[in-house]
């Protein structure tokens, strides 16, 4: 599980029937529709934001090409 | 019509090649009296009242008409002109006229004899002092010869005329240089020829306002439900501002006044967005050939993966990142660089953007600019770069003060672009190498915590 951020992963641990906006990042070349996410949003060749259940992100970090999932924060400007 | 109104006129035919018949046949007059007006004035002989003298290689005749006839002649097809043959005079002036042109001279010479503006000043005050002395005087000597009522006015000329004004270059305002862009030695490098001409600066964050200091070149948003790139807010305008005002006489001038400015609208107009939408406009950087990315915002969070990966994409593509390094230099919960500042991958520089810490004019380090790292794995503050009471451009056409690690960023990305325009193709690990090794070193000796390696130098940078 060291592939889910901490913080989220405490979180998903506590509510895994809620829904969590994240950032997905694959290894590259990976091909994303392996995920059968639907809502879905491609960044860039290797990242991928969606609104997923809690049980899900435990799921889909399973897969050996899945480097990494955390949060999609909210920035603000400095 | 009486005889004594006829008077000569100049004819020109609409076919220049009009010969002495033809020109005879036109004007309704006898060949024998139509004459080749070059050998006739040769023999300075004087035309008589029905002459007619043709100028063949001119296409001009010269007849004597009255009012009636010179009007019907006009109207012909064949005719382009029946003009009066007026007097014409030499152009000498008269010993009197000589005398007020030498005056005038004198004037005008004194006006520009010396080099400062004040000469130009007296003589144009001068000669506008002898225009209205000239014109009182005719208007007194007008009305002194209706009062003496001989009925003849008669002027007193040559009156002296007013000196001409030769034309002489507008004095603009010589445009202001703040003391952000002297501290870090922009001008040095745009002496040399480095003003970022041809290099894409993309500024992620609220978008840019339109503004008469800025040239936007392009735009993006990837904020949800908004399609437009403009600043709701005037952080981004700001920002941009710092990176790319020109350099045109007005309000202020940016790090690098030649740069194309994009705008990438990551943050909605109250500031704030979602690192997705700051992954997004990574991305629209590398499909737009970008070569800069200016992104003055982050969280207080550790650093991501997701901003590690999308930081060494961009990165390998060309595209420098430079980011704010944060404004929790005071908060005991989070004293450290912020995402994405801190974002860092074991053995890859690429993952790793130029951070940048915040300094004030007298280069103290601003109490609010991050620094530090929770541990190793942590990218720290490169750099640090003017960011206390930083004037720029802002919404409404206007320009106002802003602090900040916001506000140094953008002068790193400046001095980016000053450097892809002197070295074209160079890397961004090459433009960090290039950044930190010309920095001026601030604090301890060589790299320490809130300074990183130092202030930014243009003009060294660029040497």
């Amino acid at each position: 599980m060291k592939k889910i951020d901490k913080t989220l992963e405490n979180v998903i641990r506590q509510h895994p029937e809620k829904s969590y906006r994240v950032l997905i990042v694959t290894k590259d070349g990976t091909d994303l529709n392996q995920f059968n996410i639907d809502n879905a949003k491609q960044l860039m060749d290797n990242i991928i934001s969606a609104e997923l259940k809690g049980a899900t992100i435990l799921s889909i970090a399973e897969h050996n090409t899945v480097e990494s999932i955390e949060l999609d924060g909210e920035v603000s400007i400095t | 019509m009486s005889k004594k109104e006829r008077k000569r006129y100049l004819v020109t035919y609409a076919d220049q090649d009009v010969d002495s018949s033809k020109a005879s046949s036109i004007l309704g007059v006898s060949k024998s009296k139509t004459r080749d007006g070059v050998s006739f004035m040769e023999t300075d002989s004087v035309p008589k009242k029905d002459d007619v003298l043709h100028f063949s290689e001119l296409g001009i005749s010269s007849i004597e008409l009255g009012e009636e006839e010179q009007s019907k002649l006009a109207k012909k097809r064949e005719i382009l002109a029946v003009e009066e043959d007026t007097e014409v005079h030499i152009l000498e002036l008269t010993a009197e006229e000589e005398k007020t042109e030498l005056f005038n001279s004198s004037i005008s010479e004194t006006a520009y004899s010396g080099s400062g503006d004040n000469l130009y000043d007296e003589g144009y005050h001068n000669a506008m002092l002898d225009l209205f002395s000239s014109m009182l005087r005719i208007g007194r000597k007008g009305n002194q010869t209706s009062a003496a009522g001989n009925g003849n006015f008669s002027p007193v000329l040559p009156v002296p005329r007013p000196a001409p004004i030769p034309w002489r270059p507008p004095i603009l305002p010589k445009q202001p240089i703040p003391w952000n862009i002297s501290m870090i030695h922009a001008p040095a490098a745009w002496s040399r020829g480095y003003k970022g001409s041809g290099v894409k600066v993309a500024v992620l964050d609220t978008g840019i306002a339109n503004h008469s200091d800025l040239t936007i070149s392009g735009g993006v948003s990837f904020v949800n439900g908004v399609s437009s790139y403009d600043d709701g807010h005037s952080h981004g305008t700001h920002c941009a501002g710092i990176i790319g005002a020109r350099n045109n006489f007005i309000g202020i001038a940016g790090v690098a006044p030649m740069s194309s400015l994009y705008a990438v609208k990551v943050l909605s107009d109250s500031g704030s967005g979602y690192s997705s939408w700051v992954i997004a406009g990574m991305d629209w950087c590398i499909q737009n050939n970008i070569q800069v990315a200016s992104m003055s915002l982050g969280s207080s969070s550790a650093p991501s993966t997701a901003y590690a990966n999308a930081v060494r994409k961009c990165q390998e593509a060309g595209v420098t990142i430079v980011t704010s390094a944060g404004n929790s230099g005071n908060s005991s919960s989070f004293p450290f660089v912020g995402s994405p500042a801190n974002a860092y991958q074991r053995s890859n520089s690429n993952a790793s953007p130029i951070a940048v810490g915040a300094v004030s004019q007298s280069s103290a380090i601003a109490s609010f600019s991050s620094r530090g790292g929770d541990h190793s794995e942590w990218n720290r503050v490169t750099v640090v770069a003017p960011g206390v009471s930083v004037n720029s451009t802002v919404l409404n056409n206007d320009y106002g003060k802003k602090s900040g690690t916001s506000m140094a960023c953008p002068h790193v990305a400046g001095l980016a672009a000053l450097l892809y325009e002197k070295y074209p193709g160079i890397s961004p690990v090459n433009i960090e190498r290039r950044i930190t090794a010309t920095a001026t070193d601030l604090g301890g000796a060589g790299f320490d915590e809130p300074h990183g390696y130092g202030l930014i130098n243009c003009d060294l940078a660029t040497q």
